[in-house]
């Protein structure tokens, strides 16, 4: 090709090797790189396993919210808990009911009552 | 005092330098004149050069010899010409760009015979006028083109005899 027609600067190629050579010299050290899929299997296996545990233990704990119901205490525990006053005021309902100024008042009450009530007031004390 | 670490890192990009400049020495010219077969200008076949040896010197600590390492080096430097004569093709399309890219490279003085013939060759499509450069300048076999290209011996050969016909049409041959 160099015979017809087309040429180069003298010494071109002497001066091309050296240039090249100090390429080589100034970069960095070579490292083999790490094949990509080295890198990403252990990430999409971490992925899947934070997905798996997500996907097992949210809803149980959702469930385990949902399923809390006042129904399943005894009438005693839910007489005792409120007579223990524990957020220092009774509900406004109960106050303007007979004997509610005495603890005993409370057993007079209607159990499906305080049932209902602490169901729809249930978001206040969870 | 340099760690031990550091020690192995040093001895490893001193053999990995050394293997360079090897390949630096045996390589070079003909590389060159490969590119410049494709893209006939000096200064962008001196672009594509470089770039194919930087390449090369990144990626030498992965290459596995699963090739000879010349075909992986001219298969690189094939792609790089072929993607700069993409990129600059639009330009060498308008009439008289080849003409003027010739003539403003200082270190081209082909007769107007050579000038008409990589004329006619410009308007071929990229495939055809790879494989023609290649078999004309380089006088290379198609199992090499093959190799470089990455195309099978048989498009190749379908590919080069359209670009002669077409060339001899251009020029108004009767025999090539």
């Amino acid at each position: 090709m160099k015979d017809q027609g087309f040429k180069i600067p003298e010494g071109y190629f002497e001066a091309k090797k050296d240039q090249l050579k100090a390429l080589a010299q100034e970069s960095g050290p070579v490292t083999k790189a790490a094949p990509k899929t080295r890198i990403l299997w252990p990430s999409l296996a971490a992925a899947a396993a934070v997905l798996i545990a997500a996907l097992f233990f949210l809803p149980l704990n959702s469930k385990q919210n949902s399923d809390l119901n006042f129904s399943d205490l005894q009438e005693q525990e839910v007489i005792d808990f409120l007579n223990q006053d524990p957020y220092g005021v009774y509900p406004e309902s109960f106050i303007e009911l007979p004997n509610s100024e005495s603890s005993e008042g409370f057993e007079n009450l209607d159990t499906e009552l305080i049932e209902s009530y602490l169901n729809e007031h249930s978001s206040e004390y969870l | 005092m340099q760690e031990p670490g550091t020690w192995k890192e040093q001895l490893k990009k001193e053999q990995y330098q050394s293997i360079f400049a090897e390949l630096v020495e045996a390589y070079t010219e003909r590389l060159y004149w490969h590119i410049r077969s494709i893209l006939l200008r000096h200064d962008w076949s001196d672009d594509v050069l470089q770039e194919c040896f930087i390449k090369a010197w990144k990626a030498l600590p992965s290459f596995r010899a699963e090739s000879a390492f010349y075909t992986w080096l001219y298969r690189i430097a094939t792609n790089e010409a072929l993607a700069l004569l993409k990129k600059e093709r639009r330009f060498q399309l308008q009439e008289g760009a080849l003409n003027y890219h010739l003539s403003a490279d200082p270190y081209f003085d082909g007769d107007e015979a050579l000038k008409n013939l990589l004329e006619a060759v410009a308007e071929l499509p990229d495939k055809q006028q790879t494989v023609f450069k290649l078999k004309y300048f380089q006088n290379l076999s198609f199992n090499e083109i093959s190799e470089m290209l990455g195309t099978s011996v048989g498009a190749l050969k379908a590919s080069f005899h359209h670009a002669k016909e077409k060339v001899k049409v251009q020029l108004n041959l009767n025999e090539f």
